[in-house]
């Protein structure tokens, strides 16, 4: 099922009277149940696009449909916990009093934190954090999550870990993920379609065969990722 | 934190330095004892002042002023930064005089508030509270202009109102650096209503002091000027654990 339809997107922003267009006519296709990877170097309109995907900016022009009844959610980059609520209590910020907690403490055993439920930001590490910071996306119900980068910043491992998460999320709840990063292993080991950006547009798209393991250095990923290389090395 | 609050020895190093050099020079008498009464003449006084209960007359007087002049200080701060807060655009109508106001000097209104509020306790909460009212005002807006832009966007992913991203993350956001006004205009404050006191007032920590120059008991002025030192130091250690209470997940401030 079709989750978002993004056709014809642009958007530009004025730097000193210069205007500097990011988007320039985009279009693709994300659907519900698969990881919709955006990848591209720093700069090419990745998290602009993201912002735009989830309100946070307008668009000059094009259009962005998503079904009305479908719920957009976003990880940021940065953790972005609230450094005067408690683990807990930050995953389930925003929610409603009457909040199912049970759900909430399932969430934060799914992300590994159970010991840390009364701890505030500063006590967390980056990578904690960020698995706050994921629970708190997961605990809002989304249908479609907007992911900027979320794992950046974490470790080699973490970031494993991070991703392979990221995967049983989206095979349990059926959740559309739209994933931005610059990192092409990243890409090829989550994504179900890659959509390379390059210059405010995508360039190329690759649709990655479903096998049940994935294996990065073996055939078709090799080719993916010197299909990927060859389009943005310039 | 902790380290803030405990009394240790170390805090207490340079008291002790102070008055063994006290106690030295008196006994050397370079002075005179009416120029610089020796530590136990002081002593000596503080206890009789104490006992005849002056002492904590005086500072409870001027207590009471700063706690009134500061509260109607805090809460004039406060709701002037909530509505600059909320409505950005009224600020250009008083940002400009609010300036103006908080460059002078509370001491230099005396002649005028004696003449308007007579010498009673208005004249002198007014001068607190005009004292305190600038950087609380300040600290208000900083800590609500200051809010991380970064966490409301977070509230506007959760699908948050303009009401509850003002009282979810903008407040909650801003009261630390309000904490800080409030502990930086307690300081003010202390120095307003000891001046105040010393114009126009018949008590107070203020008038003691001014009272017993005229008396030539230097004993008893150092006595008012050390009760100030201590009044201070609780006021802002108070305010201090109340700051640790409200929010643990500050380390420092």
């Amino acid at each position: 099922m079709k989750a978002l339809i993004v056709q014809d997107l642009e958007k530009s922003y004025f730097l000193q009277e210069n205007k500097h267009s990011v988007l320039n006519k985009l279009s693709f296709t994300a659907t519900l149940g698969e990881i919709t990877v955006l990848l591209g170097r720093s700069g090419c309109g990745k998290t602009t696009l993201l912002r735009l995907l989830s309100g946070l900016e307008v668009a000059d022009a094009g259009t962005i449909s998503i079904p009305p009844t479908k719920k957009v959610g976003m990880m940021f980059q940065e953790a972005r916990l609230m450094p005067w609520l408690t683990c807990e209590e930050n995953i389930a910020f925003g929610l409603p009093k009457n909040y199912d907690k049970k759900y909430i403490d399932n969430l934060i055993k799914t992300v590994g934190l159970e010991d840390f439920k009364k701890a505030y930001p500063t006590q967390l590490s980056g990578g904690m954090q960020q698995r706050a910071a994921l629970a708190r996306t997961l605990a809002q119900h989304s249908d479609i999550i907007l992911m900027d980068e979320p794992f950046a910043a974490l470790d080699y491992f973490t970031r494993l870990q991070m991703q392979q998460e990221v995967l049983r999320i989206k095979d349990m709840l059926g959740t559309g993920i739209i994933f931005v990063t610059h990192n092409i292993d990243e890409a090829l080991a989550i994504g179900d379609k890659i959509l390379v950006m390059d210059k405010g547009k995508i360039s190329q798209e690759i649709y990655v065969p479903k096998v049940s393991d994935r294996d990065v250095l073996q055939e078709p990923f090799i080719s993916f990722k010197k299909q990927i290389l060859q389009a943005l090395m310039y | 934190m902790s380290d803030f609050f405990q009394l240790n020895s170390k805090k207490l190093i340079i008291f002790a330095v102070l008055i063994g050099a006290w106690i030295i020079v008196a006994k050397l008498q370079i002075w005179s004892s009416y120029v610089l009464p020796a530590p136990e003449a002081v002593w000596k006084s503080a206890m009789e002042m104490l006992i005849s209960g002056e002492l904590l007359e005086a500072t409870l007087v001027s207590f009471k002023r700063i706690f009134l002049g500061f509260g109607i200080a805090f809460i004039f701060a406060f709701v002037l930064g909530l509505i600059g807060a909320l409505f950005p655009k009224l600020r250009p109508y008083y940002t400009a005089f609010v300036d103006f106001i908080r460059h002078i000097p509370p001491l230099s209104l005396i002649p005028l508030l004696i003449l308007w509020a007579g010498i009673g306790e208005s004249s002198k909460v007014i001068v607190i509270t005009l004292a305190t009212f600038g950087p609380m005002l300040l600290s208000v807006d900083a800590g609500l202009g200051g809010c991380d832009k970064k966490l409301l966007e977070v509230g506007k992913i959760v699908g948050f109102t303009k009401q509850e991203l003002f009282w979810k993350i903008m407040l909650p956001s801003a009261w630390p650096n309000i904490f800080v006004g409030m502990r930086v205009g307690l300081g003010y404050s202390l120095r307003a209503i000891i001046g105040a006191e010393m114009v126009a007032a018949s008590s107070g920590l203020g008038y003691m002091i001014l009272d017993s120059q005229t008396m030539s008991r230097t004993d008893k002025a150092i006595v008012g000027i050390i009760a100030i030192g201590v009044l201070g130091l609780c006021l802002d250690w108070a305010l201090g654990i109340l700051m640790h209470k409200l929010f643990p997940y500050i380390e420092k401030v």
